[in-house]
Parts: structure tokens; sequence; C-alpha cells
């Protein structure tokens, strides 16, 4: 089933068009992987998705679970299950992680008409994800991404994924700056949420984190289209020949 | 036309030191530019006298969570005794209340409390002795009815005798009508004093209130206070500081919320006289709607006051159009080796700090209320005592659910 169906889609930035085009369809259980130079609108993808008011829609449709998604508030999207990891996460000063964390998925259950976690047993369960991604509990007290490291603040994008348990979860270069037991960490985190009734979109330059999440699709987006669609070994041959391809052919 | 300064000096039965034809200061004064005092003009203010009685019979939930205090009352400029615990204060301190004698400053708000105030109410913490209880000064407002406007001055005088210590928090409400109200606070810290003062200023729309506290350090004492302000009508407080002994050290910090047509008004003047003393003012705000927050800070540094530390930083956020911010922050240095700073900033609330929030699923507006919490909780962490600082993060809290934009 679809989850995720993106026709035609355009978008612009004081009034710059970024996206010019693209057509994109995630099945629940799949993983999709967009590669890309920079500058190419894989943020600006990301962030239309969300919906950060910055980017203007300009055409195309994108259906999410079967909704109008470009209708939705961007915290309505969130609750009912989008999530992206932002590749330069913002800071918030005086507001402690773990609050942060609780505000969140609380305002996730109130949506879907849960009650509210208790606090004890949530900040058992935070905790515990918090290990798992090798994060000191001292960073859940600390205000969110104040002064935490680039890894860090990845780190603490991914626990917030653990937590907020997403439909659909895009990593916007998630990978980038993290060694390789950090990425190891971060693809464990993505590893452990698949399953059929969720999809990830990962935005990546790099072919490695592919070592460990096997994706079900490769697409280079470049000049605002999506100019090719493969299957893993895309990634592979675009680790060797870089962008020079593409690049043309979207300028074309 | 006279205006309502005349009006109430003739209620009093006295001129004080006001000219015959002396009004209210207008904003052409140059401590009242940012203030305009013309809305309290064409309310036929009534002025609380000594032989009035008033119909208080229990006191209003202002700082609920409050615990072990000891309240002294104090209902429309007077020390109500029945309603006080003067009957079981502790060993090292007291409470009294006389006639007002002397004359204070010659700014305007100095002349306007020594005019109006009848009754000077003296607390005084013995040498050495720490008073553990917190001691509460309500001050309240109330009038016959809804309708009544009931002008008032309360003088309280507080001495904390060398090494003592003690906790006052002040409040300041309405139990019923609006108040314009003139309370004056002389606190004087004697050598090695401790004193934490902290204030919630809470009037109700249409209220008004000038207010003064004058604080004197001596050696090595310590001052830390807050001011809380979410008056809704006209709230000023001025606070003169004056680091008259070594090494003493005293914390100024505040936060307000202006909503409606509220106008907030900080204005600070520390005066350092003694070598290697600290002061740090630390204040911050929020105004929404229509409302106007002043800050006017002045750090005075005398010649031979080596060795000052003077800090200074007022941040204010903006939350609707219509809201405005004036700060005026000075520094005056006529010694050479001091640490001094101040700055003053205007801002809005961070589009992408909001984004990051709602992107996690949380409202727009519960997403503003929890920055803005923050953005306030940074001076509200300033306070000392931590019961009175979660009391006072408490009634922030419950107060920003009501900001709008
Ligand atoms: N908020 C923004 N304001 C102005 N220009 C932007 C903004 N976001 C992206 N752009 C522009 O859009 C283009 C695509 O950027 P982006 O989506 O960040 O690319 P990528 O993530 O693929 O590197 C770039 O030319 C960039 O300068
Ligand atoms: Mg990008």
């Amino acid at each position: 089933m679809s989850l995720l169906k993106i026709e035609n889609l355009t978008a612009e930035v004081d009034g710059k068009p970024i996206l010019k085009g693209i057509d994109l369809e995630i099945n629940a259980g799949e993983v999709h992987v967009i590669m890309g130079p920079n500058g190419s609108g894989k943020s600006t993808l990301s962030n239309v998705l969300a919906g950060k008011s910055d980017y203007d829609v300009t055409g195309g449709t994108v259906t999410y679970d079967g909704k109008n998604l470009l209708d939705m508030a961007p915290e309505d999207r969130a609750c009912e299950g989008l999530f992206l990891a932002f590749q330069y996460p913002v800071e918030l000063p005086g507001v402690a992680n773990t609050t942060f964390l609780k505000h969140a998925l609380n305002a996730r259950r109130k949506y879907v008409g849960e009650p509210e976690l208790d606090a004890l047993e949530f900040v058992k369960a935070v905790r515990k994800k918090a290990r798992d991604l090798n994060m000191p509990d001292d960073m859940l007290k600390r205000p969110v991404n104040v002064g935490f490291s680039g890894g860090e603040k990845k780190r603490n994008e991914m626990l917030q994924m653990a937590v907020l348990e997403p439909k659909l979860a895009i990593l916007d270069e998630t990978d980038s700056g993290l060694d390789i037991d950090a990425l190891k960490l971060v693809a464990e985190g993505v590893n452990a949420l698949r399953n059929p009734d969720r999809a990830f979109l990962i935005i990546t330059h790099f072919q490695r984190v592919l070592d460990y999440i096997v994706p079900d699709q490769v697409h280079v987006l470049s000049g605002g289209r999506i100019v090719k669609t493969g299957d893993k070994s895309l990634a592979t041959e675009l680790e060797k020949t870089g962008y020079a391809d593409y690049t043309g052919e979207a300028a074309a | 036309m006279t205006g309502i300064l005349q009006d109430l000096l003739r209620q009093r039965g006295a001129s004080g030191r006001f000219e015959a034809e002396e009004a209210l200061p207008t904003r052409k004064a140059e401590q009242w530019k940012y203030t305009d005092l013309m809305r309290l003009e064409k309310i036929g203010w009534s002025l609380w006298l000594a032989e009035d009685s008033h119909g208080v019979t229990r006191l209003p939930t202002v700082l609920p969570g409050l615990e072990k205090t000891i309240d002294i009352v104090i209902v429309n400029g007077f020390l109500d005794r029945d309603l006080s615990d003067l009957d079981h204060l502790p060993a090292g301190l007291s409470v009294e209340a006389g006639p007002a004698a002397e004359a204070w400053g010659d700014d305007f708000t100095d002349r306007l409390s020594d005019a109006l105030t009848q009754e000077e109410i003296c607390i005084r913490v013995d040498a050495g002795k720490t008073i553990e209880p917190v001691v509460h000064l309500h001050h309240v407002t109330w009038g016959a009815d809804d309708e009544a406007a009931i002008a008032h001055a309360a003088r309280v005088v507080i001495t904390v005798a060398e090494g003592g210590e003690a906790c006052i928090v002040e409040s300041h409400a309405q139990v019923q009508g609006r108040g314009f109200s003139v309370p004056s606070l002389g606190i004087s810290l004697e050598k090695g004093a401790r004193l934490g003062l902290y204030s919630a200023l809470l009037d109700s729309a249409g209220s008004a209130q000038i207010g003064l506290a004058d604080i004197g350090l001596a050696d090595g004492a310590v001052l830390d206070s807050f001011l809380l302000t979410l008056g809704e009508g006209l709230t000023r407080r001025e606070t003169r500081l004056t680091m008259a002994g070594e090494r003493a050290e005293a914390t100024v910090a505040g936060a307000y919320v202006g909503s409606g047509d509220a106008l907030i008004d900080n204005t600070t003047f520390v005066t350092h006289i003694a070598e290697n003393a600290v002061s740090r003012q630390f204040f911050r705000g929020v105004v929404g709607d229509r409302s106007r927050g002043v800050f006017q800070g002045k750090v005075l540094v005398r010649e031979g006051a080596q060795g000052t530390d003077g800090q200074q930083q007022h941040k204010a956020l903006l939350l609707s159009r219509e809201a405005e911010i004036d700060a005026k922050p000075e520094l005056e240095i006529y010694a050479d080796d001091v640490q001094c700073a101040h700055g003053a900033t205007v801002g809005t609330l961070d589009e992408d700090q909001l984004f990051y929030l709602r992107a996690r699923g949380i409202s727009e507006a519960d997403a503003r209320a929890l920055l803005t919490r923050s953005f306030l909780a940074e001076a509200v962490e300033k306070i000392g005592r931590t019961a009175v600082r979660d009391v006072f993060q408490a009634v922030l809290t419950a107060r920003l659910g009501g900001v709008t934009e």
C-alpha cells in the first residue's frame, strides 16, 4: 500500500523554483534512498513534506496515508506519524530534552486519543532508548541540542525518532559527520523500527550507510528532479562516478 | 485643571513637597519618557484614610503553594493586625506600625510616596538572627465594590541587622475594586546581612502602581531579589540600590509578562560607592497584545569604587505587532578598575525553533507558550530560594497559558 505519493511536486523559495516536478511513491514497509549533489533540493523536499512555511508549493500533490499532506499543519503531519530528522537540528535553550520529548510524545498520543504517559514510565523508556544510542543520561537533562556536537545533535534526532515511532521517517543527511560507530547506531535504530507498516526516506551523500541499511529503491535528485531510480547498485555506481552524469541531464 | 495629583493631595489634606499647580509628570520628563501616566487621570481615585474600614476577611491566594509563611497583611496601605501573624513572630523578628515621618529623595516618586503615605510599617531582623520561615507581605487593595477606585500608599521599612538573615516575599493584588498604589520599600542591610526579597506584582487591569524600593547594602551584605510583574494595568517599579559596603553583593532579577493594555516599567538605578561590590541585574520580559514594556536601567560607579563588578542585562520578546518595548540601559563610570557590562535586546520568537517544535507534533500555541516560558525561566532561575522559585515559576506558567497573540 502506498504510504507516500508525490506527484509532479513543484516548490520555490523567495520566488526561485527549487523543486521542478518530483514524482515519488513509497509503500509501507519500504526504505527509499535519495542521493544527489549539494543544492539539488533534497532538504527542500524534506522541509516541504514536514510543512515548513518558507517554501511555497506551486504545484503538484502529496498524498500521505490517504490524506492530502499539503493541507495539514506541521504539527498534524507529525501527529499523523511523519517525522523529519533535520539536517541542521535547532537548539532550544531553556527547554530540557526530556521535557521536549514528553511534550512531543503526549501531543501525538492526545491526537490519536491515547492517554498521556505516566512520567516515570516515560523517563525509563527514554533512558533505555538513549542508552541504545550511546547517549549519556545527562544529555536528556540538558536543553535540546544546546552545546551538543554535530554528531550528538544527529543522535538526538534519532532518539526522537525512536521515542515517537513514526510511520514515515525522513532522515536528511543524518549520517553526515558521524563516525563509523555512530553510523552503526543510527542504522540499528532504523532497522529496529523497520516493519511492514513503516517506511523510511533516507537522504544521504554516502553509499556507506547502505552497508548497514538495505534500501528498496535509490533515487538520484538533481536540479529539483528525480533523474534516475534504481536499486542498491545505483548507490555503489554513484559512489564511483559521482553526480557529473546527472547534473547535465537535469539542466537539459 | 489640576488633575488627580492635586485631587489626591487635597484628600490627604497636605500638599507635601508639591507646587500648588503641579500635575503628574508627563513624558517630557526624562524619567517618564516611556511611561505615560495620563491613563490615571479622569478616574475618580479616592484616597484611603486611616479612619476608613475595609471588608477583607480572608486573604486571597495569590501565590499558591508558598509554605511556612509569616503573613503580614497590608490593606489599602495600612497594617491589618487581625489578619497578620503578629502574635507568633519568631524570636529576632519584630513588626511595628506607626506614623510615617521621614522624607525620602526629591524625585517625583519619593515626593508622591512621602505625601500620600500615612503609616510606616517597620520590620526588623535582629543581629545574627536567621528567620527561617518566609515572611509574606500581602499588599491588597480593597474597594467597597468592583467599581471602587482606591488610592493608597504603604511604606515598609526593613532593617536586617548585622549578620541577620531573612526571606521576604511581597505580593500586590486586588481583592475587590481597582487600586492606584504607591508602595515604598526602604531596606537597609547591615554588615554581613542577607536578604531574599521576592516581589510579585499582580495588579488587575485598570489598576496602577508606582512603586519604589530603596535598598542600601553595607559591607559584605547580600541581596537576592526578584520582581515578577504580571500586572495588567500600569505597573512601575523603581529599584534604587546603593552598594555602600565593600564586597556587598546584589542580584536584581525580574521577569514580566504584558498582555492587554498593560504597561510594565522596571526602572533601576544602582550606585556603586564602595570597593569590590558586585551587582547583577537580569531582566527578561515578553509583551503581547497592545502591552508595553519599559526598562530603564542605570549603573553608576562612583570615583573610588574600584573593583566594582556591575552587570546588567535586559532581554525582551515581542509577541504581537502592536506590543512595544522601550529599553534604555546606561552605564556611568568614574572609577578605572571596574568590570561593567550591559546588554539589551528585543526580538521575536524564533521561527526555526517554533517549526522544530511543531514538526514534533506540538501545537503552535503550545510551542509558543513553551518557548516563551523557557525564555523567562532563565530569569526565574536566578531566585536563590528554591521553594519561592518554584512558586513563582508556577504562577508565571499559569499566566502564560493566557498570553494571546
Ligand atoms: N530557506 C531557504 N532560503 C533561500 N534559499 C534556499 C532555502 N532553502 C534552500 N534554498 C536554496 O534552494 C536550493 C536547494 O537547497 P537544498 O534543498 O538545501 O539542497 P540540498 O539539501 O540538496 O543540498 C539551494 O540553491 C539553496 O540555496
Ligand atoms: Mg540538504
